[in-house]
This record gives C-alpha cells, structure tokens and sequence, in this order.
C-alpha cells in the first residue's frame, strides 16, 4: 500500500518560505510621527543602587521637565562588537557614551550624529573646556560631548617608592628621572620599575603618549601622513629597551594590556607605568588596592622643567546618528542636564557625590575638567567633604596642570596607527636585538597603507 | 516494485521527517545560510550602516590581498597547522591505540581520562596555560621546569616559541575528542585480521602498520581533512593568550579578520572580504584532497 505522495513542489515552497521568513528579518519598522522618542543608554547596573536611584531621579526630574518627551532607558552602553551591529539594527539608544578613542574612527566613518545646531543652541559650547572640543569637532560641526576626560600621567606605588627609599611626594619628572628611579625600584624591592602595556592597541596608544611627551607626533597636522618615524619615537623605545635589557627594571611581560598591567600593579609587582588618572578607580573598585596607595604625576618631559605633554581620555556623549533633529535636542537637552547639571548646581554635585561615595566608588578623580576651569574648580569646592579620592596623591600632577599641553589623537584612522606599533613595542621588550629603526619604519609604512585607505 | 520503474523514478517525500526537519532547517537559513549571504554581499561594500552601502566592487579583495599582515596571517597559519597536524594528529592515534590494548572494562576510565581536557571551558583552558605560561622564573610551567635544569623560557614572550606554545595548549584541549572517534574505529577492525597478522609471525608493531590503520584509513583521512579545515580557522587560541603578539608572530587568518571587523576601524568590507577568500581556500583545499585520496577510501 503506497502513501500517496508529495510533490517536489512542498519542499521548494517550504525551503522558498523559510528564507523568505528569514529575509523579512531585515525589515525595521518605520519611525512613526508623535512626540519626540528619546532612548537613554548607559543605564546603571541593577547592582550600583546609589547610582541607579539617582540616575532614575534625574530621569524622573528630566520627564517632569519636558512632558512631550517618550523616555525610555537601557543599559546599553559602548561595545566595540557590537556596536555597529546594533547602529544597523536601528537598536542604538539615542544617546550613548563611547571612549575617547573611538570618536575620531565614529565621525570619520559618519556614525555619530551632527549635534552643531543643538549644542549652539543650549548653549553647551560655551560651558566645556576648549581644550577637549577639538576632540568632538569636524570641520567646525560637533559631534559630541565630553562627560569625563581624563590625562596619561605616570601612575606609580607610594608604599614601593617609600619601601625603595624614593620620595612619594616627588615622582620622576623627566624619563632620565623615570629610568632612574624605575633602577632603584627594581634592586631595592621585590617589584619590576617600571612595567608598559603592549596589546590591543593599547601599547601604540601609551608609546603615543610617550612620543607626544617628547614634543613627537604620531601624524603630520593634516592627518594624512604617518610622523612617528622620528627621534621621539626611537628615543622612547631605546628607553624600554635600555630599561628592560640593560637595567633589567621593565617587567618581562610582554604582551599585556591595561587590566593585565593593572593585575600585576596591584599585587604589588610594578612600581611604575604610563596609564590614564582614571585608572584610580579600576585598581581600588575591581583590583583592591589601596587608595592610598596610589600616586599620579604628570608626564615625565625630556629635561627638567619642560611643560608635560599629555594625551586624553574618557567618555564623551553621542547621539545616534539616525536621530531626528527633535531627537538631537532632546539628548542634548538631557546631556547638560545629567552630566553637566553637576558641574553647575550645588545641590546636583552633592546628590552625585553621595551617590557614588555610598557605594564605595571614586567621587571625583583628578584628571582634564570637562568644563571650564573655573567651574571645575567651584565643583571640587562643593563635594570636597565627601570626595573620597585622596587628592593630595594627586599634587604632583595637579600642580602642573596649569602648564599641561593636551595633545589630540590622530584624526583619523587612529586605532590603525596604534595597531601597527603594538607589534614595535612588543619587539623591545621580548627581543634583545631588536632593530629599532627597522621596525619604526615598517611601522610607518603599514601605518601609512592605512591611512590611505 | 511494480509502480516504480528506473526511467520515471519519482521521489517520495516523507512529511513527517520534514516537518521535524523544519525548525532546523529554518534555524540554519536565519542564522548560518542568511548571514552567509549577508557576508559574502558586504565584502564588495564599504559601509557605515547608517545610508545606503557603496558598491565596490573587489576594492575590499585588493586591500585585503595586499596588506602586509595577511602575509604574516597566512604564514602563522601554515605554521600553526603543520604543528598542529604534527602533534595533535599521531598523539591521539597512539593514546587510542594504547587505550583500545587495556581490557574492555578499564578502557571506559581511561577514554573518559583522555576526554577531560575537552570538558573544560575553551576559555577557562586557555586563561589557565596563559597563566602556566607566565616568563618570569615563579611561572608555573618555569617552576616546574627549573629543577631539570632547563631555564626560564619566556613562553610566549618570544616570537619563536610563542606558536609551538599556543599549539601545545590546543593538542592538549583537542586530543580528547580525537581519541574518542579513533577508538570507535580501532574497535570496528576485525579480529581476525589480527589473529592472520599474528600467524604470519608480526609483532605489535607490524600489526598496527599493516592492519590497524589500514583498516581505519577512511576515518583518519577524514580527520585529517576535519584537523586542516579546523585549524586553519584558529582564532581563540591566539585571540587570549597573545592577542596576536609578539610582533604579529601568532597572527591568524581569523584573528585578522577580527582587528578588521573590531579592532577599530570597523572595516566590515575587508573582514568579509577575507572571509569569502578563506572559505574558497578552504573549499578548493577539500575538493583537492578529497580527489587526491579517493584512491585510498573504502
């Protein structure tokens, strides 16, 4: 008895209908006219109470501020793999916060919205520090707001300056000084001088810090030619490589990244390395280590009394790119008042101080103003009761700030530059014969290929 | 068979394995078959996925075949491969042989001892040797190495050892699964075949050479062919312990295409691009050894 059969045709509609289930999965629905819709990314986590009950209270006085705004928050934050999945997929909340570093490959490749009107227009501009808008700006549009902004400086360990005989008030200002002292470290203590990351781009951003603290560049002014094959670069490198194979004071490790650095700096076996201010607050919340502890200078100079070049970092706010104008406004609108309301009401610093010292976390880190100097220093004046940072630790960069020359990334293609000198940096400290000459300038050409592209 | 005749063969489908069928077929489409495509189409796009996407053309090829790093990619890669196949391909056999000798009833513990190293998190394994592998003399794998005189060797700090080490760590995580399909096949021989081989005067050795992998030479062809299309694809290994380093010495193929995609410059185009070219190495590699062994298959 035979089954009565199916025809050919079931399978092919069945298989034809499967993809075309799976090709309508592309579809996104359409934005919809009404009042203005605003999604509110880098929600704080269900574990930070302090911060969410504030964050909620600021969402909450922001709503009662502006009725005809359809507000919604999430967690999402920066994620570089996911990203630009989620900017396709139309999933990107309207206002986010990305790293310093990845602004410049964001504008340049168009994901970050034109915010020039909306910024001018409330009068954000004027209340940022001039020295960070370079970052955020594009042939005079703006395309962001720094909320956090941090400085490289040399991040050392008081308790081994102090168990070594160096003096912890008074850091190494000069790389002559750093070699020195990293020498000291190493043969009165247990602990490596001086330690440098080396992978995920990171070793070629902190050798680019190194560089700029030489008066270097990594690119020429317009962006559009590689200019680190230059004697900053090799006197930099001929420093680790001197320090790691002469004086035996850099730590042999030679592929690590910022949280393998910090691992070890916290457990006590670094006495030294290159890093953002920032990194106080990773190294007391995740790693342990004390707060007092840790001391900041500015960036060692090639002679004394040179003033220190510095790199930034931290936090800028952007707004999805595919915004509607009303939608620019409204983040912008919630941009000044979320992260700059505190830097312009007392009552705004305090809730937020609060907020976070309950919780154990970093007030207020020394590092770049995000607004005027001015206003900074009237917001270290309203929380410096509950600011929880030992500043003092900070002095010796505090006090060179005034002379501190902030240098801006490269424009474009950054992350490519540091990718081709990870590979350089990793070669002084792992290779004893390293050439070094023959490695910046095949640096420079691959670096060069890219900024072609 | 009166109704089927061999000219007017029709097919008859069975719905009910269909529709069993279907979710998965459906899973694939969306998730593997969908994405392909997808794929395939960006490598001829430059795109910001916020407009429309460029067509480019074979821009994307070109850069990708002209960048300096794939040279280096594809050569780690070899190199990873040929010590892979060196080591993870005779290591598992002769654990399966040795294992298939013990009697039936203990072979069940030590196959499952040899299978462990597979149990464990890929990423947990790899964090854990990363750790072993520390270059300083109070490293794990250095400590224990020191009272045999042998001094602390810098792992993956150097440029030289630093693959043969990430190929240590994945031979060690791999050879589990090997072992197990190699003794599934060892027990399948005959064993007459081994009682002729004995009559005829050969020794343990003789008897592996000429009977046992002759026998077993369709499944080792396979996983020969299963171990090349494999580790070509390396990425997690070198991704945690090396992130590539030092100096690009254990920089993959799929490790360039993740700086591509995520390293930065959100180049979609050329990690595509280089995925499309690697998938048509891998294609024409396994049409060519396949012709190449069909001689020696069953």
């Amino acid at each position: 008895m035979l089954k009565p059969h199916r025809s050919r045709g079931l399978i092919s509609t069945v298989a034809i209908a499967a993809l075309a289930i799976a090709g309508l999965t592309g579809c996104s629905a359409a934005q919809p006219d009404g009042p203005v819709e605003l999604v509110i990314g880098n929600q704080p986590a269900a574990t930070e109470t302090a911060r969410l009950a504030l964050f909620n209270t600021m969402v909450e006085q922001f709503k009662t501020a502006h009725p005809n705004y359809e507000i919604t928050t999430t967690e999402d934050g920066w994620d570089a793999q996911t990203f630009t999945a989620r900017l396709a997929a139309g999933d990107l909340p309207t206002v986010v916060g990305v790293p310093f570093t990845e602004i410049r490959g964001l504008i340049e490749r168009g994901q970050v919205a034109d915010i020039t009107d909306a910024t001018t227009e409330l009068g954000v501009l004027d209340q940022l520090n001039p020295q960070l808008t370079d970052l955020v700006t594009n042939d005079g549009h703006i395309y962001g707001v720094p909320t956090l902004a941090y400085a490289m400086g040399l991040v050392y360990n008081r308790a081994i300056f102090e168990a070594a005989g160096l003096d912890p008030d008074a850091p190494p200002t000069t790389w002559d000084a750093v070699r020195e002292a990293a020498k000291t470290i190493t043969d009165t203590t247990d602990a490596y001088g001086f330690a440098q990351v080396t992978t995920d781009n990171q070793g070629g951003w902190v050798l680019g810090a190194e560089i700029a603290s030489r008066g270097g560049q990594l690119v020429n002014a317009a962006g559009d030619e590689v200019a680190f094959d230059a004697p900053p670069a090799t006197d930099s490198l001929q420093l680790l490589h001197d320090m790691r194979w002469v004086d035996e004071s850099l730590s042999p490790n030679g592929l690590q990244a910022a949280l393998d650095l910090a691992q070890s700096f916290a457990a006590g076996q670094v006495g030294m390395f290159i890093l953002q201010s920032d990194a106080y607050r990773p190294l007391t919340e995740l790693l342990g280590f004390p707060g007092t502890d840790f001391g900041f200078g500015a960036m060692p100079t090639v002679e004394e009394g040179d003033a220190p070049v510095t790199l930034s970092g931290g936090n800028i706010d952007i707004v999805n790119p595919k915004a509607t104008p009303a939608q620019a406004k409204a983040a912008v609108e919630w941009i000044q008042f979320a992260e700059l309301g505190r830097y312009l009401s007392e009552d705004a610093a305090r809730a937020d101080a609060e907020a976070l010292g309950s919780e154990g976390s970093a007030v207020a880190i020394p590092g770049l103003p995000v607004v005027t100097a001015d206003a900074y220093e009237r917001y270290l004046g309203w929380i410096a009761d509950l600011n929880n940072v030992p500043v003092e630790n900070f002095r010796p960069y505090l006090d060179r700030v005034p002379e501190q020359i902030v240098q801006s990334e490269p424009a474009t293609h950054g992350q490519d530059i540091y990718a081709a000198l990870d590979p350089v940096v990793q070669a002084v400290i792992t290779d004893q014969n390293a050439n070094i000459a023959q490695l910046l300038s095949d640096a420079a050409v691959a670096a060069q290929a890219v900024l072609g592209r | 068979m009166s109704a089927l005749s061999p000219g007017r063969r029709r097919r008859r489908v069975n719905t009910a394995a269909l529709l069993i069928a279907l979710p998965t077929i459906l899973v694939f489409a969306v998730f593997s078959w969908w994405p392909i495509l997808l794929g395939a189409t960006m490598s001829l796009q430059r795109t910001n996925f916020v407009g429309p996407a460029d067509w480019v053309g074979l821009d994307n090829f070109v850069y990708v075949l002209s960048d300096p790093q794939l040279q280096h990619a594809v050569v780690n890669t070899l190199w990873f491969t040929a010590l892979a196949v060196l080591f993870g391909f005779p290591l598992p056999l002769m654990l399966a042989v040795v294992i298939s000798t013990v009697r039936a009833r203990s072979r069940g513990l030590y196959a499952g001892l040899a299978y462990l190293p597979v149990i464990v998190p890929p990423v947990v394994a790899i964090l854990l040797w990363r750790f072993a592998y520390d270059p300083s003399p109070t490293g794990l794998f250095n400590a224990m190495l020191a009272p045999l005189g042998i001094g602390p060797l810098p792992w993956l700090n150097d440029a030289a050892i630093a693959m043969p080490s990430i190929v240590l760590q994945a031979t060690w995580a791999a050879a589990g699964t090997s072992v197990l399909i190699y003794l599934a096949a060892l027990t399948a021989v005959r064993p007459e075949l081994y009682e002729a081989a004995v009559l005829d005067g050969a020794g343990i050795w003789s008897r592996i050479w000429h009977v046992t992998l002759p026998q077993m030479r369709t499944i080792i062809l396979v996983m020969i062919l299963l171990q090349l299309i494999g580790a070509a694809q390396v990425f997690t290994e070198p991704f945690l312990m090396t992130s590539g380093g030092p100096q690009n010495a254990t920089l993959t193929i799929l490790l360039l295409m993740y700086r591509y995609a995520f390293g930065g410059a959100a180049d979609y185009g050329a990690a595509t691009a280089l995925g499309v070219l690697l998938a048509l190495v891998l294609a024409l590699l396994s049409a060519v050894y396949l012709r190449l062994t069909r001689r020696w298959q069953e």
